[in-house]
């Protein structure tokens, strides 16, 4: 591809990164305009004069018509509450939440740290035990090792999220607590910052639940995948050379493997926020994906907003990255 | 697992099969006859067989001991202090926190899971394969609106839009405008059309450049005619294979809805609910069967159709190379 191809590939893929996300913001727009009915009465007292009600409308600015809210939401809108709102403000402000009574922005940056250690640790349990599983299964096609880990995979596959979630709760919690283990917490979140131990020992089962159904997934993936390039010539004249098993199966078949792991992989990591509003609410845990239930189930329009324009951008964004590595492997190779 | 996980990049479970052995070769009734006697689709057969059972048996079993999935039984099932009772007093499997019988409630539930799962994956599948049989023999503009519209759809996260459609479902008085059983089915089917519409729109365009259809164009046959007579049988037989794989997670999204509570609410007997229940009393510490029952079900149910799907897409599916 030449430097031309390559300039004009990544326009065409940012613009329609660029409206993906606008649409999903301008349709979550709409739908919680239609869906959260009346928020300024939701929000004033019961039996609170009409009065009232407006000058409350007036205060967060849902007085004005849905297109100039919308137009304030990209661009800049008038101040409420003392913050800004709108992109073209440094830093950019998603604007201001009803209920919680502060800035979204500044809302979701504290929610975001727990959201992110629950995905990170869950991703590393599942890149690690997926490429153990898969390569080692491969490496005896048929064996016991293979027909257990074929099993592991259809149990987790038919586990919903949040039934792994309570089925972890029940039998490392409390079953080991009454055999009198006491060393998993069934709920709660602290910060790395306070204590790096504490903070793993809280998100042990959290991670579990994560990815123990993307490992029955992904471990299956690799081994077949592996099983592919280790029939090839290639693999085959590697073995003639007398190359130990370990590097054929960990090194050349892996590697080779590697791509159809990769696509997958973006669909799954950017799918990752549907996960974490489940087990964070089966856990306690106090971030994104709780915001996100207690915000859509009280009617606060802006945060629902924000989360939503908040996933719609990892997405693109995990795809986008997943595509260049995958684009830029077949070039090389 | 993700929540309406894209079953369409899930892979088969088995590996490559290589040889005469290849699931995917042979003839139709062969492959049939191979199907059928395959141990994961007996024991898929088998559990679906079950689930279907406990559906159809739950008005029975109902009848027998005497508790209504919705009827609250405090006197015999509630200790002094309100905790259910294990035991010796007719529930099979005790009682919830409000006296009700869990056994019974956890057949109950088989039937609006299946319900639910069936008629929302229909409905994708229709409304999915109308797109894709339009977007794939049209092409051109309308093809590249209606994917870009497919683009869109998947960058939604469903869980969070999903909880605020449901608020659409909400009365001026917070009551229910219409059967919360209908707005789940709604949500999960508009989640789930996009897949059915990639996978017909790349069948029609492939099917299309075949001889058969320029015979069927040359000889006068209108677009209307061509789709429905000359495509459609054609691209049929992948869509309801993947119908099969489609179900068990639309299962699992009406599930997760419940369980987050905006699906079906209590005291409808639905298993997302009744373990939502069992979280948020903290009551399986006391009784198991609370969790343990409605888990269970979700599991051999969609463990069921897992298995099936996962044959079926071994042997039949086109667009597979029997890997």
């Amino acid at each position: 591809m030449t430097a031309f191809a390559r300039t004009q590939f990544l326009r065409t893929r940012l613009t329609r990164m660029l409206i993906t996300v606008i649409a999903v913001v301008i349709v979550t727009f709409v739908l919680t305009q239609v869906a959260f009915t009346n928020p300024a009465q939701n929000l004033a007292p019961p039996n609170a004069s009409g009065e009232t009600i407006d000058s409350i409308a007036r205060a967060y600015g849902i007085d004005r018509p849905w297109y100039e809210q919308l137009f304030g939401y990209f661009v800049k809108g008038p101040d409420i509450q003392g913050t800004p709102t709108g992109f073209l403000n440094w830093p950019p402000s998603l604007g201001y939440s009803y209920q919680q009574q502060r800035p979204v922005t500044e809302l979701l940056l504290e929610k975001i740290p727990a959201t992110l250690s629950l995905a990170a640790g869950a991703l590393m349990l599942w890149v690690i035990f997926s490429v153990l599983l898969g390569v080692l299964a491969a490496r005896r096609q048929g064996g016991w090792f293979d027909k257990v880990t074929s099993g592991f995979s259809y149990t987790f596959l038919s586990l919903p999220t949040f039934v792994t979630g309570m089925l972890l709760i029940y039998f490392l919690f409390y079953q080991l607590s009454l055999a009198g283990f006491r060393f998993f917490p069934s709920s709660g979140y602290v910060p790395i910052t306070e204590s790096p131990g504490e903070w793993a020992r809280h998100l042990i089962l959290p991670w579990l639940t994560l990815a123990l159904a993307e490992i029955a997934i992904f471990q299956r993936v690799i081994r077949s995948s592996v099983l592919e390039v280790v029939n090839q010539d290639y693999i085959r004249t590697a073995k003639a050379k007398g190359l130990s098993d370990r590097r054929i199966y960990f090194g050349h078949a892996l590697s080779g493997a590697l791509n159809p792991v990769l696509t997958l992989g973006g669909i799954e990591l950017a799918a990752i926020i549907g996960g974490a509003v489940i087990t964070e609410q089966v856990f306690g845990i106090d971030g994104i994906g709780r915001l996100a239930v207690t915000s859509a189930s009280s009617g606060d329009a802006p945060v629902v907003i924000g989360i939503t324009l908040f996933s719609a951008v990892v997405f693109v964004i995990t795809t986008f990255v997943v595509d260049l590595i995958t684009y830029a492997r077949s070039a090389r190779q | 697992m993700t929540v309406l996980a894209r079953r369409d990049s899930i892979p088969k479970l088995t590996g490559p099969d290589r040889g005469p052995k290849d699931p995917a070769s042979g003839t139709a009734a062969a492959r049939r006859r191979a199907f059928f006697r395959d141990p994961a689709t007996i024991a898929g057969l088998a559990l679906i067989g079950l689930v279907l059972l406990g559906a159809i048996a739950a008005p029975l079993v109902a009848a027998i001991v005497g508790h209504g999935p919705i009827e609250q039984f405090p006197d015999e099932s509630l200790s002094d202090t309100g905790l259910p009772i294990s035991g010796g007093n007719g529930f099979l499997l005790g009682a919830d926190d409000s006296g009700r019988d869990v056994f019974v409630r956890t057949l109950y539930g088989a039937q609006v899971s299946l319900f639910i799962g069936i008629v929302s994956t229909t409905i994708a599948l229709v409304v999915g394969t109308a797109v894709g049989l339009i977007a794939g023999f049209v092409g051109g503009r309308t093809d590249n609106t209606l994917s870009a519209f497919t683009d869109i759809a998947l960058a939604f996260p469903f869980l969070i839009t999903a909880l605020s459609v449901v608020t659409l479902n909400r009365g001026p008085q917070g009551d229910d405008v219409i059967d919360p059983a209908w707005v789940v089915i709604g949500i999960v089917a508009l989640f789930s059309w996009t897949y059915f519409a990639r996978l017909v729109r790349g069948l029609v365009i492939e099917i299309k450049q075949r001889s058969f259809i320029h015979a069927a164009i040359g000889s006068g046959a209108g677009r209307t005619r061509i789709i429905l007579t000359e495509i459609l049988p054609n691209v049929l037989p992948a869509a309801i294979i993947y119908w099969a794989v489609q179900l068990p997670a639309n299962i699992i999204g009406e599930a997760s809805l419940s369980f987050l509570g905006v699906g079906i609410k209590a005291p409808t007997p639905s298993w997302g609910t009744m373990i939502a229940n069992a979280q948020q009393t903290g009551l399986y510490q006391y009784q198991p069967w609370l969790l343990l029952a409605p888990a269970i079900s979700l599991f051999i149910t969609i463990l069921g159709f897992n298995l099936v799907s996962t044959q079926l897409r071994r042997r039949f599916d086109p667009t597979s190379t029997g890997k």
